[in-house]
């Protein structure tokens, strides 16, 4: 129902939207898998995640036009991306404080043999991501994992330097400690 | 760059999930102008049928009242989600919780200007409804089915505004709490660490 809203709103802005701006269908193929693999850390997988996908998609085709080139085109995407991600955290459409199941993964019958391993260890990552870490490490570490400098998360973040070091650090820490327990137990 | 920082980027790279395609914006825009022309005639035709009502000519006060409630409050909707679609681009994800915090002040000072108008509007109904009622007491003795349908299409409109108040407000208590969670994520820590 909120991604109806958001394309009508889209739809109706759409009509006196400028023409000399990024070409979103390009930047779609550009920044898509980053953008799927972010939204996976923020949202299992299902509807929550379609509806996020969605909306990140729509924000991304809405704010666009309004780029003017004051950062990068990578930065701004990520941005746009992750604003729409808090956004979904406000309005209650990502609940932090619900567990997951553990034997939820994606259908990934119809996928390649190996694509299909590669997005299982994603997903397992994914998870691990959604369950241990705050929404700020989960941000911090995404970003640097696709390659941002730490200058550059600051800035999309609208945190200190050190403060981004601290929080990748950090993130990469409880992430290695719960491999080590996984290979323990 | 330890062989688990290496392991964890080559997970998180090589990992593709697929993106969903983007909903048909042509088909959105024939729906929006579609039903804008829908909401237009239901109008239309609303407010043909109040002027057809000689036996009641108050009512019309009440349609007017109705639909300038209803075009102000699409009015701000449609503003402030302009002003969130900018925020998205332009801020930090710090600076966009401060701003979700505005809206949300504005949202609240909205709630409780529609819950005086509720308790103003229930008063209203209070005093009016019996003494139309008597008024007309000759014209619903001939036809009760006429007042029942009115108090009880009254009685609706009242607990529906009741129910939508309330769930709004669960709402914004539900944002509230998400957001003061998010700020403290971000901000607090990010003092702390400062410190230390």
């Amino acid at each position: 129902m909120n991604v109806l809203w958001l394309s009508i709103y889209a739809g109706l802005l759409s009509f006196w939207r400028r023409r000399d701006t990024p070409d979103f269908d390009e930047v779609l193929v550009e920044f898509s898998p980053a953008l799927a693999r972010m939204a996976a850390s923020y949202a299992p997988p299902g509807p929550a995640r379609e509806d996020l996908n969605q909306e990140i998609l729509m924000a991304l085709w809405q704010a666009i036009p309004s780029f003017e080139g004051a950062s990068s085109l990578r930065t701004f995407v990520f941005r746009v991306a992750h604003n729409q991600c808090i956004d979904a955290i406000r309005r209650g459409k990502i609940n932090l404080a619900e567990p997951e199941a553990l034997d939820t993964l994606p259908g990934l019958q119809n996928s390649p043999e190996q694509h299909a391993a590669h997005l299982q260890q994603l997903e397992r990552l994914a998870r691990s991501m959604r369950a241990h870490l705050s929404p700020s490490h989960r941000q911090a570490l995404s970003l640097a994992l696709e390659g941002f400098s730490h200058q550059e998360i600051a800035e999309t973040m609208g945190i200190s330097l050190s403060a981004v070091a601290v929080r990748v650090h950090r993130a990469r820490q409880t992430l290695k400690n719960l491999e080590s327990e996984e290979h323990i137990s | 760059m330890t062989v688990f920082d290496d392991e964890l980027q080559r997970t998180w790279r090589e990992g593709e999930p697929e993106m969903p395609p983007l909903v048909n914006m042509r088909h959105e825009q024939i729906k929006l102008v579609v039903s804008v022309l829908l909401g237009g005639l239901g109008i239309l035709v609303s407010w043909w049928f109040v002027w057809q009502r000689p036996e009641a000519p108050e009512t019309w006060v009440l349609a007017v009242m109705v639909t300038g409630v209803i075009v102000v409050l699409m009015g701000m909707e449609w503003w402030m989600r302009r002003l969130m679609w900018h925020a998205l681009a332009e801020h930090s994800a710090l600076s966009y919780i401060a701003q979700m915090a505005y809206r949300l002040q504005v949202e609240w000072r909205i709630w409780r200007l529609s819950r005086s108008g509720l308790v103003v509007v229930s008063f209203f109904v209070l005093i009016w409804t019996p003494w139309k009622l008597m008024a007309d007491a000759e014209a619903y003795i001939r036809n009760p089915l006429r007042g029942v349908v009115g108090v009880v299409g009254i009685l609706i409109i009242f607990v529906g505004q009741c129910v939508v108040l309330a769930r709004k407000r669960r709402a914004l208590f539900r944002e509230e709490e998400a957001l003061r969670a998010l700020k403290q994520d971000f901000e607090e820590d990010d003092e702390h660490m400062e410190e230390a």
